[in-house]
């Protein structure tokens, strides 16, 4: 049903269009749906994704749709990054990429069509999630800050809002050390 | 051979029954019976090709989230799911050949078939069949905890019933069952219709609800006219308990009084995400429930981690659980690749186990186990008088093992941790299941297919 839904909407964004209502104010990161499927998150991508970004702060969370508080998440995420569209966001769904359709939905409705996102692309989830980190059992949502001088932050759970933003708006080791109360020194 | 067991049921030699499953069952279902094997190459993930449902035809080897349990006389009977369809089979030499599958469901619908959320199977003493499962529904996290029955062997089952009262297309899903003897059903399960009312009133309300019913097929003044067409009458549900983990399996036993024990992923205070157990005065009244873990794990996610539970003849309970309080909730990493780091880290644990000798009023201290860095997950445990088995998932890097402790004295103390079957694929849950002297490990994995290991009885040498 819910693929239906999902083509539904996409017929009904393809006919308002098509029709010439383009005025409507549709953004691209409210409501168009991403036609493009999600990056495949395979064996080697985390190291990818990583060495891709490496010479900046970046935040990567990973969410599924079988996740109530992970939709939380992703409603914080697309307000911040509306609020600050500069800051290198990495989604990776761990639903498997077949379910497309659902997962483009769900960024659409948060905003988050637009960010660099990834789906789980092979069934061998155990490899996928120990290359992510070995002592992740599954949990989700759950987030790796890659800060400077080769740290990575794990943040666990559904970030509240006011941590997400101290992360988004953070430019120097002052919010740092307020963002990671935990970091042993 | 076994089929000739049931034909001297009683039921199934009344004169209307026969009839009612000749017209409304028998002819269609002969339709759907397939001849299986096991086809060890093939994948059970339906996305992967040689598994589409669109392509290929049924097989227990493709089925997502087997369940498994073996009846008086050894059988062993396993309820898969594949499309939208549940399949029942049986093998008579401990899952090396299987009967022919037999389709459940008729009409087609979604089955949710997951590790943490699978179709459930229980027998009672006459060899009665109880299937339960989620049917998914449209939205997300939403579903109906579905029921449906066998007299006949699993020839023939009745209409699949929606028990969840509320029919809001809200979540009942998680559903646990357990079987008496004389077939009693009990049902549990994971509800939110507490949560959708009191968000309608402006109120928060974390996680879902545990909701409870039960029923006596066999023994309803009804039982005769109503087992076949769908009738099937259970008692009203029963909330048991508010607030509780809305995405792990619950755990259900029975106890000495054939009533239900249960244990659930709880959140106590903000997000404290402890275990729970409650035990029945007697069918229609709970006693309050006592918390079984204490670890404090407070995080604000889905840990997709249920626990698991045995009882055994002595009455005590065997608990085990996964709670990840080895790792804080926001700690630096080394920003290197995993396998350099030193995986294992004694003493830490994410998986742990307890024992009660007082109907669950308290539990013993729980003994920690698993490989902290090689992600132990998913423990089950099983008790076979005073051998209890413990097995569990763990990923090394390279390959998928299912690790077992033993203890030869009800849980006191335990042996090392070895493996006992291994995969370099995808992978379920592992499950443990007995029959009258020998336990076994029920498992699916997508290189191998269904597996049903015996689990040694050979006297331990070490303990720790």
């Amino acid at each position: 049903m819910i693929k239906t839904d999902a083509v539904n909407f996409r017929l009904i964004i393809a006919t308002l269009f098509l029709v010439g209502f383009p005025q409507l104010g549709l953004t691209k990161n409210s409501l168009a749906v991403n036609t493009e499927d999600l990056r495949p998150f395979v064996s080697g991508s985390y190291q990818q994704i990583q060495k891709k970004h490496q010479n900046s702060e970046f935040l990567v969370v990973l969410w599924s749709l079988d996740c109530p508080p992970c939709m939380t998440e992703l409603k914080h995420l697309g307000e911040l990054h509306q609020q600050y569209p500069e800051f290198k966001l990495v989604l990776i769904a761990t639903d498997n990429r077949d379910r497309n359709d659902e997962l483009q939905r769900a960024l659409t409705l948060y905003g988050l069509a637009s960010v660099e996102s990834w789906g789980f692309a092979d069934n061998y989830i155990e490899k996928l999630r120990f290359e992510i980190d070995n002592s992740w059992y599954g949990d989700l949502p759950r987030s790796y800050f890659f800060a400077p001088q080769q740290r990575v932050i794990r943040l666990r759970g559904a970030l509240a809002k006011e941590k997400l933003h101290t992360l988004f708006k953070r430019n120097s080791d002052k919010n740092m050390a307020a963002v990671n109360g935990n970091e042993p020194n | 051979m076994l089929l000739g067991k049931y034909n001297h049921h009683k039921y199934v030699n009344g004169l209307l029954l026969p009839l009612i499953i000749l017209v409304t069952y028998a002819l269609p279902a002969a339709s759907e019976m397939m001849k299986h094997k096991h086809i060890s190459s093939m994948k059970y993930s339906e996305e992967s090709a040689a598994c589409d449902p669109a392509q290929v035809a049924p097989s227990l080897a493709c089925a997502k989230a087997p369940s498994a349990e073996f009846d008086n006389e050894g059988q062993l009977w396993v309820i898969w799911s594949f499309g939208q369809h549940l399949y029942l089979s049986s093998s008579s030499d401990k899952g090396i050949n299987f009967s022919t599958s037999v389709r459940v469901n008729l009409t087609p619908e979604n089955i949710a078939a997951r590790g943490e959320n699978r179709p459930k199977i229980a027998l009672d003493q006459q060899g009665n069949i109880y299937i339960s499962w989620t049917r998914s529904l449209s939205k997300p996290y939403t579903g109906d905890i579905r029921f449906s029955h066998s007299r006949d062997g699993g020839k023939h089952f009745s209409a699949p019933v929606t028990i969840n009262d509320n029919r809001d297309i809200i979540t009942h899903r998680f559903d646990s069952m357990s079987v008496t003897e004389t077939g009693r059903v009990y049902l549990a399960w994971l509800d939110k219709r507490d949560k959708v009312k009191a968000e309608e009133q402006g109120d928060n309300y974390s996680g879902a609800a545990l909701y409870y019913t039960y029923a006596d097929i066999y023994t309803s003044p009804h039982a005769d006219t109503y087992a076949y067409n769908g009738n099937i009458e259970f008692q009203p549900n029963m909330k048991i308990a508010d607030n509780t983990c809305e995405c792990c399996r619950l755990a259900m036993v029975l106890d000495r009084n054939a009533l239900p024990i249960i244990m659930w992923r709880d959140i106590y205070e903000d997000n404290i995400r402890d275990h729970s157990l409650v035990r029945f005065i007697n069918e229609n009244k709970a006693a309050p429930s006592t918390r079984v873990s204490h670890d404090q794990w407070q995080i604000n996610a889905c840990p997709h981690h249920g626990p698991a539970l045995s009882i055994n003849t002595d009455n005590v309970i065997h608990a085990t659980w996964f709670n990840d309080v080895a790792e804080d909730e926001s700690t630096v990493v080394d920003n290197v690749a995993p396998h350099t780091l030193n995986n294992h880290i004694p003493g830490k644990h994410t998986l742990f186990y307890a024992r009660s000798t007082n109907d669950g009023a308290t539990f013993s201290e729980p003994v920690g186990f698993g490989n902290y860095g090689h992600a132990a997950s998913h423990p089950y445990v099983i008790a076979l008088e005073q051998k209890v088995f413990l097995v569990w998932k763990e990923f090394d890097g390279k390959e998928t093992h299912i690790q077992q402790m033993r203890s030869d004295n009800g849980g006191v103390s335990w042996s090392h941790s070895t493996s006992i079957a291994v995969t370099t694929g995808q992978s379920d849950h592992p499950l443990l299941i007995r029959d009258q002297s020998q336990a076994y490990l029920s498992w699916q994995t997508s290189e191998e297919g269904y597996r049903l290991i015996a689990l040694k009885n050979n006297a331990l040498d070490t303990f720790q």
